[in-house]
């Protein structure tokens, strides 16, 4: 376009003398005037937060140990930054749980679990041996990257950003096993969001195939979620290719297409017989042959004073449950299990943060009273019967951080020989 | 990004901002153009645009660039917000393909540049926080590197290689994998 010429005083005159920008600007580079150098483009006029938002974006993790092999600043900025989520994988703790350890000794085979802390890259789902994390960086926006933490394979998801960011969203990862006629390879997997955009609750999928998202699309009228029930939703289960989330009334199921470019389609909700509940006291679950929707529930009893785990099936209508109608859930209690090693009154505060289907793990963080911001994170397996400790006083924020993973007796003992 | 009400959209059709680049080359955009930078927005926002708004890190070859971008995308933002009401209806459907299409092509044309012109639309991006502007421009540096070796990308981003040998062996034999 042109420009337009007026007449008009030095910049400098303007209310910030020395360039408005320069209270603003998060780092000056003194390399500006270095574009002269040969023609050729200045990469070091880059800042470090730029540099790492394009290492970010470099879709293969081999690619980017090749740019961290250039130079120093290369290098540090992939190792500082994207260590986490490209180079040789995140730098999560792992913390194996007992049942974990118990399995090296001879035990059953079937899944096992071990926790995953991490304060920068966030947790969000996983599922099938996959990690699903979250970087939210101002400047650049949401990326999600998928993890599997045994054979070191880490997928870079485009960044959604600007318009395309969401706020608040719940998050569910769905792999080969979970979906009819689609290729079993070990790298196929779907993410699903739901989020709200200007208003309206939207679904947005992406496919490791394309390796792009999916075009949004709209949640039915009236199956909309407020923000603030998104951001308390829960892990999302799946259960015959169809991720079900906690709300506050009814389990929100959506069905995913094994077609790469397939927007997410058919969504259902299942309305629960009982009152509203909190999200944070319930966890959907799937029953240990596959078969059923499960609900487990956290209570006091407040005769025992200690904790108590219920477990609840649902009533879903047949193999075609997944309709517009859904079906009703029957709040009847299968099992109803006392924790009396957890003390409680009437004012304690828990938090269910993660269940593992296959292990039977339920994750849950228990606070001593009613303002308690945090709280000790306990691990009890539904199956064993058995629960212990993993931290002490752990903020309920960075409870968010906290995300069970599921390993089999092979990829635990491959993963311990890796350490 | 005219998200404002029907009304307020009328007001900053209208409204108009002058920004001045590094050579004090002056150039007059709308302000649904400009706030695509959430540094210009911020800058409305606190009623500091009269005058002009200097960008003394911006030459005027490169904001023509970005203002070229922002229009195209104002227009794009402007168009989705109109019209998002009819979401579900197919025909509504058929014509934002028609024009996310158009959109795409535009975005491919305008990353046709040099390398040196590439850092400098990064740069400018990063410093007018615009952020679809900055995620095109450092897409495209980071598809480049695509199966490159670090000596390809040296070459590329005229790199100047400060690690000694035994740095450059420890590096390669760590994660052989990806120099295979």
């Amino acid at each position: 376009m042109p420009p337009v010429r007026r007449a008009r005083a030095h910049p400098a005159a303007g209310p910030y003398a020395d360039g408005w920008l320069s209270r603003r600007q998060r780092r000056v580079t003194d390399d500006d005037a270095s574009c002269g150098g040969g023609g050729a483009p200045p990469t070091t006029a880059l800042p470090d937060d730029v540099l790492f938002g394009i290492f970010s974006r470099v879709s293969g993790a081999a690619d980017v140990l090749r740019c961290a092999a250039t130079c120093r600043r290369w290098g540090r900025v992939t190792k500082d930054d994207t260590g986490r989520c490209v180079r040789g994988g995140p730098r999560l703790r792992f913390v194996p749980t007992a049942s974990a350890c118990r399995l090296l000794g001879g035990g059953g085979g079937g899944a096992r679990l071990l926790a995953l802390f991490d304060e920068a890259a966030r947790p969000v789902a996983s599922r099938n041996g996959r990690v699903v994390l979250e970087v939210r960086r101002a400047s650049v926006g949401l990326t999600f990257s998928v993890w599997n933490p045994i054979t070191g394979d880490v997928s870079v998801l485009p960044t959604l950003s600007g318009k395309d960011s969401p706020g608040d969203y719940g998050c569910a990862i769905l792999t080969g096993d979970d979906l009819d006629n689609v290729s079993t390879s070990p790298e196929f997997f779907r993410l699903l969001l739901v989020y709200n955009r200007r208003g309206s609750t939207v679904l947005r999928c992406y496919s490791s195939e394309t390796r792009r998202w999916g075009p949004q699309g709209e949640m039915p009228a009236g199956a909309g979620m407020s923000s603030r029930t998104l951001r308390q939703l829960g892990p999302a289960v799946v259960h015959r290719g169809v991720a079900y989330w906690h709300t506050r009334d009814a389990a929100l199921g959506v069905r995913v297409d094994g077609a790469p470019e397939a927007a997410p389609v058919d969504v259902c909700s299942l309305p629960y017989k009982m009152v509203p509940c909190r999200l944070d006291e319930h966890v959907l679950a799937v029953s240990a042959d596959g078969t059923t929707l499960r609900f487990v529930r956290v209570g006091i009893s407040t005769g025992k004073r200690c904790l108590a785990v219920s477990l609840l099936t649902s009533q879903l209508l047949g193999p075609d449950h997944v309709s517009t109608t859904g079906g009703m859930w029957d709040d009847t209690i299968d099992e109803h299990i006392l924790l009396h090693e957890i003390k409680a009154t009437a004012t304690t505060t828990y938090k269910l943060l993660w269940f593992g289907e296959k292990s039977g793990t339920l994750i849950f963080a228990v606070g001593e009273d009613a303002g308690s911001t945090s709280g000790d994170v306990f691990a009890f397996n539904l199956t064993a019967r058995s629960l212990e400790k993993l931290a002490d006083g752990m903020s309920y924020g960075a409870c968010r951080n906290l995300c069970g993973y599921e390993m089999d007796r092979a990829a635990l003992l491959a993963w311990l020989a890796l350490r | 990004m005219a998200s404002a009400g029907s009304g307020d959209e009328k007001a900053a059709a209208a409204a108009m901002i002058t920004l001045i680049s590094s050579d004090n080359e002056k150039f007059e955009v709308t302000e649904a153009t400009a706030t695509l930078s959430q540094t210009i927005r911020h800058m409305i926002e606190d009623g500091c645009t009269d005058g002009g708004v200097p960008l003394p890190n911006v030459t005027s070859k490169i904001l023509a660039r970005v203002i070229e971008y922002c229009k195209k995308h104002a227009t794009a933002a402007a168009g989705e917000e109109g019209s998002s009401s009819s979401f579900s209806d197919a025909a509504f459907l058929e014509v934002d393909r028609a024009f996310l299409e158009e959109l795409e092509e535009f975005d491919d044309a305008f990353l046709e540049v040099d390398r040196a012109t590439l850092f400098d639309l990064i740069l400018a991006a990063n410093y007018l926080d615009i952020k679809g502007l900055l995620n095109l421009t450092c897409q495209k540096v980071a598809d480049s590197v695509k199966g490159k070796t670090p000596e390809q990308i040296r070459e590329m981003y005229n790199i100047v290689n400060d690690l000694t040998p035994e740095e450059e062996a420890e590096i390669r034999r760590e994660t052989q994998w990806a120099f295979e």
